[in-house]
């Protein structure tokens, strides 16, 4: 057997994993691949019903269904990105067995699978909204992929902080998704900053999910507007996060619990 | 080569830290057989463990240029509603190059004969059936090393003789094994040297037969 450079052992392991996780996410099910866009259609659907009863505010420039489909799927690809790194050691450790895969592997694996979900999830509720006669149009293609990236890595080293803080503590895998739950009323999934009186804003400003999920909106509108939020943070503390994840990963992995 | 130096491992237990081995010393040369002997709990799984890079060891190294398997035979690393097929892609993706994966789906599923169970989930095979998709597996790939972990303890007599003679021939090909067997034909067959492990130390002998004399007086 031919010896391989180890970044291209970690290139097939995280290759290997993602198709795995992808088969099982949705082979087994009739419907397959068609869950993962109903899911989410049903969050939304509530959302969209909820707070139209409770008269929720409009912005110029952008349905109101395609604002808040907008906030809740980059929301929930952070989400669903740190959330599922908690129990990546756990979900996995029969893996480790096999030399090639480390821990981070299926940290980034996940993240990289859940990007590519949230674009297709987006873009299929893109097209069902077009379909039935929505508005909704693409502005600036590259902001929005670059969000949809940002927040990916972002989201992808929030998750390797999370698996080793459950290696250290395993009581975290209780503490931290009650940690991350209150982001989705903080980080603007069903409002914006305009509404918001200036006083408050530097509450809301440091998160860069905000920044994200506004931006992403800019990106879909012609006029809605995103000058208190900026790439240059989101982008900054994505590369933040990550580097010192991967600094941390690298002192901890050594002793890390794999089983 | 594989190189071990100053390993040690310890268990927290109820009653205080048992430490399973300390300051252990070990190199096995490029083809060499070696057997871990010692009675149940002296740490003999545990050091195949940490050879597979399975669980991290508290101190010490360990260091190598060669290929190691994973433990021949393991089935844990299964996902149960994958298929066999799936599952064994799976593996292939991780150690092989894309070209050769089929090659190695098509010589799993001729070891394993299990017919169209090949591509029903895993959770349907019986654990006969599944120890053959896994042992198939692991001698699909021409490693430098196999671990075995009791795995010849499986399957009907027609498929122990099958894992033998793959084995064999993997031995006959040049690899090395690492073994952990209380079966001493198979010890006595693919070992030539052997580690003794006693709750105070662990004794290496180069010569099997010496070894497997001493591991029974003890045990």
């Amino acid at each position: 057997m031919k010896t391989k450079t180890g970044w291209e052992i970690m290139r097939r392991s995280v290759m290997a994993l993602f198709l795995r996780e992808l088969k099982t996410r949705f082979g087994k099910y009739q419907l397959g691949y068609a869950w993962a866009l109903l899911e989410p259609l049903a969050t939304i659907t509530i959302l969209i019903i909820v707070f139209s009863a409770l008269g929720a505010h409009s912005y110029p420039g952008i349905s109101f269904p395609v604002f808040l489909a907008t906030g809740v799927i980059i929301n929930s690809l952070f989400v669903e990105i740190s959330n599922r790194s908690i129990k990546a050691m756990e979900a996995n450790s029969a893996l480790f067995n096999y030399r090639p895969i480390r821990p981070i592997d299926t940290v980034i694996s996940r993240s990289l699978l859940e990007l590519v979900l949230h674009v297709a999830i987006y873009a299929g509720l893109a097209l069902l909204y077009v379909g039935f006669g929505g508005e909704f149009g693409i502005r600036n293609m590259p902001l929005l992929l670059m969000v949809f990236l940002l927040m990916a890595i972002f989201s992808c080293g929030i998750g390797v902080l999370f698996m080793l803080v459950t290696d250290a503590y395993s009581d975290a895998d209780r503490v931290l998704p009650m940690l991350t739950r209150p982001l989705f009323f903080i980080s603007g999934v069903f409002f914006s900053i305009q509404v918001v009186p200036r006083e408050y804003w530097p509450l809301l400003l440091w998160n860069p999910i905000f920044h994200g999920i506004e931006l992403a909106r800019s990106a879909v509108s012609t006029t809605y507007s995103a000058d208190q939020v900026s790439l240059g943070y989101l982008a900054l503390s994505a590369m933040a996060v990550f580097a010192f994840s991967l600094m941390l990963y690298r002192r901890r992995e050594h002793g890390m619990s794999l089983r | 080569m594989i190189c071990v130096e100053k390993l040690a491992k310890s268990y927290r237990t109820n009653n205080g830290v048992h430490r399973v081995f300390q300051d252990l010393d070990l190199e096995i040369p490029t083809g060499a057989g070696i057997a871990f002997l010692g009675r149940n709990g002296s740490g003999k799984t545990t050091l195949i463990n940490i050879i597979a890079g399975a669980e991290p060891a508290d101190a010490g190294r360990l260091y190598t240029d060669a290929s190691i398997s994973w433990p021949v035979g393991l089935s844990g690393g299964f996902q149960p509603s994958m298929s066999a097929k799936d599952n064994v892609k799976f593996v292939a993706r991780l150690y092989a190059d894309k070209e050769e994966i089929a090659q190695i789906v098509d010589s799993v599923r001729d070891f394993a004969d299990i017919g169209e169970y090949f591509e029903m989930p895993i959770r349907t095979l019986s654990s006969g059936m599944r120890s053959r998709v896994s042992f198939g597996l692991s001698m699909a790939f021409d490693f430098d090393y196999y671990l075995i972990d009791e795995v010849t303890a499986v399957g009907d007599p027609n498929f122990r003789k099958k894992c033998e003679t793959a084995l064999t021939q993997k031995k006959e090909k040049g690899a090395g094994f690492i073994v952990v067997s209380h079966q001493m034909d198979i010890v006595r067959k693919f070992c030539n040297m052997a580690l003794v492990l006693t709750p105070e130390k662990a004794w290496l002998y180069q010569d099997i037969e010496e070894a497997i004399k001493v591991y029974q007086a003890n045990g």
